[in-house]
């Protein structure tokens, strides 16, 4: 009934559309984290107003579906004659940057949550013995809260750059020619949807086993400070 | 004993419920295709193929039931059972027919290309004249066209003949993008994203009246051909009673010209098909 | 020696500090001569935490002056704010002098021991990582943790963690020393351990504030005693002098109800 050779087939063919999937991916992962990071300093910021101003925007942005925010991108944006003469007409123009502005801006919004979740797990005497030893500003932050935020905040990060690259499917829908597109396009040509999707399904599998792997990878490098007991004595004693 | 006249009474009723639904064919068709097939006001179906299906049932003396479905999956549903029947200005192509059947055509299919007034493209060649594209006239304006869109981004419907017909013509030059529904290309067409659009002439120059298509024309030639096909009802290949009877009031409504009458009724011209 | 020109080590005159409506230090002034260990004692709420914090500026006094080794904090005040330190310069210059160890230790969690020690030294001092790595050992030698070196804060006993934190305040070689209730998230029988280090510390001359219940420490390792009773001063002395003879009625009842 499966056509194993089929799938296998389409497997191939399917996967020209990684690279544009892992585009994706990339450019909004990356901008969506500059962006999640001023989001959640204005969240923690003591000054009212920026706080409300973040809150709205994630309010938003997690409240909405994506496939709404990318249509209101695409087509909504483009509604407007006056937007089509300014400097962001040539970047609204490509359909790529319409969905990778909406994965941003998206991302941003959870991250943001994410980053701010992390930082408040800082113990607050930690971040005390920092300042009463001379630490401020950007050396506090890179030095002490970073690094302990990073590793609270990894596990759900990693989720939501998994969520990201499932997401790029949606790409598909403003004439992307990602995976999701390319399967499309091939059902088109061969009527076989049930194949065709069990290949572009295994594709974002794999795509998501080796994210997941490399978190994991990252994950264990940060968690010395949990891990090292054993660990170290053991080696010690065989030393 | 009363109860038992009820019960006997809800069991009749259930077997004429059953064989009522034998007898009634499901057909499928996009809604999203005016005017060959779109939904009005109400959310009611309309459209030069749903006056047809109607007048085709009738013939038929079945009771059919209309249902609209995303293009995207109109002949996977199809094969899934969902319905019998697709009526969705569906070419009838030799890779279609690997898997499914086509009833004789109740149409033939008109391309054309539309572009802004004011752009490069709006002045093809042979613009409005009819143009097989299987002919030998055809071969210089094709060539013509090809240079003209050499590049330039050309939005089609997926997995329709337009998209076919840009692949097989114009591989390599433009830039083709393709989209789940035609609205969607005219939209982008309208703010600039395209420099042309190529889609079923019908429903091109329908869509063009609207006010926010604005500015926009039909240009070059009205394409018809192989790769175009002509339009057919779908049907699961096995179901050969059912394509039996829709073949026959099919060359019955083509012959005493309603499938004409209904097409200058919806197109304003005459794409019935001549053999 | 008493007579060399020297600043005081702390020089406090006129601290008020107030929570909203709560007022939690009226009117604090006094000072500590190089050398001495000053044990401040009260109970809780008298305000004898947030005088230590003012010290270093992890609380900004509403008035008042505060100097380390005659150097004044620099404060600015817009009408209707709180005031702030004026000169963040100054204020790493002056917390580098005055060091603190905290109650519950306050490790960095993600940094061995070692790394603690030296974290701030290279990264607020800007001193060489070498020395500071050299300076470190030794100072873990000191206060007996030398095999802890490369282990995170998480797998030492409270005992080790706050003699760490004791190194890692001694790291910045600092002029003064500030202890805010060292032993009171210790279990009782690990405070011994790091009251000796204190007493080490205390031998060599250092000067040390020291916020404590330890009514031993107060009594036999202190030069000095000051006991606060509601944000304010009521017994001020050498240890042998306000234990046997208080002048203030509640520091008499405050000894009789520690034992001491």
């Amino acid at each position: 009934m499966i056509d194993l050779p089929f799938i296998y087939d389409a497997f191939v063919q399917l996967c020209s559309g990684i690279p544009l999937t892992l585009q994706l991916v990339a450019v909004s992962v990356a901008s969506g984290a500059v962006l999640a990071i001023a989001l959640a300093a204005m969240r923690l910021s003591s000054w009212p107003p920026l706080d409300l101003l973040a809150r709205i925007y994630i309010f938003i942005f997690r409240g909405t579906p994506l496939l709404v925010q990318l249509y209101l991108i695409y087509y909504g944006l483009s509604q407007f004659p006056e937007l089509r003469k300014t400097f962001l007409w040539p970047f609204l123009r490509e359909a790529y940057w319409c969905a990778a502005l909406a994965l941003a801006l998206n991302t941003a919004a959870y991250s943001a949550e994410i980053i701010r979740g992390g930082v408040l797990s800082v113990p607050a005497g930690q971040i005390e013995a920092a300042r009463a030893y001379g630490m401020g500003g950007f050396t506090l932050i890179r030095r002490i809260i970073a690094p302990q935020a990073l590793r609270q905040m990894l596990p759900g990060y990693s989720n939501e750059v998994i969520l990201m690259v499932k997401s790029t499917a949606l790409a598909s829908t403003i004439t992307m020619m990602e995976v999701t597109g390319l399967a499309a396009k091939l059902i088109s040509a061969t009527y076989r949807p049930v194949e065709i999707f069990i290949a572009a399904g295994a594709i974002y599998l794999l795509l998501n086993f080796i994210v997941s792997r490399l978190f994991k990878l990252f994950e264990y490098r940060l968690s010395a400070a949990q891990r090292q007991p054993l660990y170290r004595r053991a080696a010690g004693e065989n030393a | 004993m009363k109860l038992k006249i009820i019960l006997s009474a809800v069991g009749l009723l259930a077997a004429a419920q059953v064989a009522q639904a034998e007898d009634a064919i499901r057909i499928a068709t996009e809604g999203a295709y005016a005017p060959w097939n779109f939904s009005g006001p109400n959310n009611v179906l309309e459209g030069f193929e749903i006056d047809l299906a109607n007048e085709l049932c009738e013939r038929m003396k079945a009771k059919c039931e209309i249902v609209a479905q995303n293009w995207d999956g109109i002949i996977p549903s199809l094969t899934a059972g969902k319905y019998d029947a697709i009526m969705a200005a569906m070419s009838i192509t030799p890779k279609r027919e690997e898997v499914m059947a086509f009833s004789a055509p109740y149409a033939a299919a008109i391309n054309s290309f539309a572009a802004m007034e004011d752009s490069d493209l709006a002045n093809l060649p042979e613009t409005g004249k009819p143009l097989s594209v299987d002919s030998e006239a055809a071969k210089p304006v094709l060539e013509e066209i090809a240079r003209k869109i050499q590049g330039k981004a050309v939005g089609v419907q997926g997995s329709t003949t337009a998209s076919a017909f840009m692949e097989q013509y114009f591989q390599g030059g433009a830039d083709v993008r393709e989209y789940k529904t035609t609205e969607e290309h005219n939209f982008d067409l309208a703010s600039a994203r395209l420099d042309a659009v190529v889609a079923n002439a019908t429903v091109l120059a329908a869509a063009l009246e609207k006010d926010d298509m604005k500015g926009a024309k039909l240009t070059g030639p009205l394409f018809s051909g192989k790769v175009f096909g002509m339009i057919g009802v779908g049907m699961r290949k096995e179901d050969t009673a059912l394509k039996a009877r829709f073949d026959d009031v099919i060359k019955a409504a083509v012959a005493d010209g309603t499938v004409k009458k209904l097409s200058e009724k919806w197109f304003k011209v005459d794409v019935s098909p001549q053999e | 020696m008493m007579n060399a020109p020297l600043a005081p080590a702390v020089k406090i005159s006129g601290l008020e500090k107030s929570y909203g409506a709560y007022k939690v230090l009226h009117s604090i002034s006094f000072s500590a001569n190089q050398g001495e260990v000053v044990s401040i004692l009260g109970a809780s709420g008298s305000g004898k935490s947030t005088l230590l914090r003012c010290i270093n500026m992890l609380e900004v006094p509403d008035a008042g002056e505060i100097s380390i080794h005659g150097e004044s904090y620099r404060l600015t005040q817009r009408s209707g704010f709180a005031p702030r330190v004026a000169d963040p310069k100054q204020l790493l210059r002056l917390r580098s002098q005055a060091t603190m160890v905290f109650q519950s230790f306050n490790l960095w969690s993600h940094l061995t021991i070692l790394e603690n020690l030296i974290e701030a030294p290279v990264h607020v001092q800007k001193r060489k990582r070498a020395e500071c790595v050299a300076e470190a050992e030794a100072l873990l030698e000191r206060v007996g943790i030398a095999d802890k070196r490369d282990f995170y804060p998480a797998h030492l006993s409270g005992g080790q963690q706050q003699r760490a934190a004791i190194a890692r305040a001694l790291a910045m070689r600092p002029k003064i020393m500030l202890f805010d209730e060292p032993t009171s998230a210790l279990d009782p029988e690990l405070v011994a351990e790091v009251l000796k280090v204190m007493r080490d510390l205390a031998a060599e001359g250092r000067t040390m504030l020291v916020v404590t219940h330890e009514m031993g420490f107060a009594r036999d390792v202190s030069n000095r005693v000051l006991f606060l009773h509601k944000g304010l001063i009521e017994e001020d002395g050498h240890p042998e002098q306000v234990f046997s003879n208080p002048k203030s009625e509640r520091f008499r009842q405050f000894i009789s109800k520690h034992n001491a």
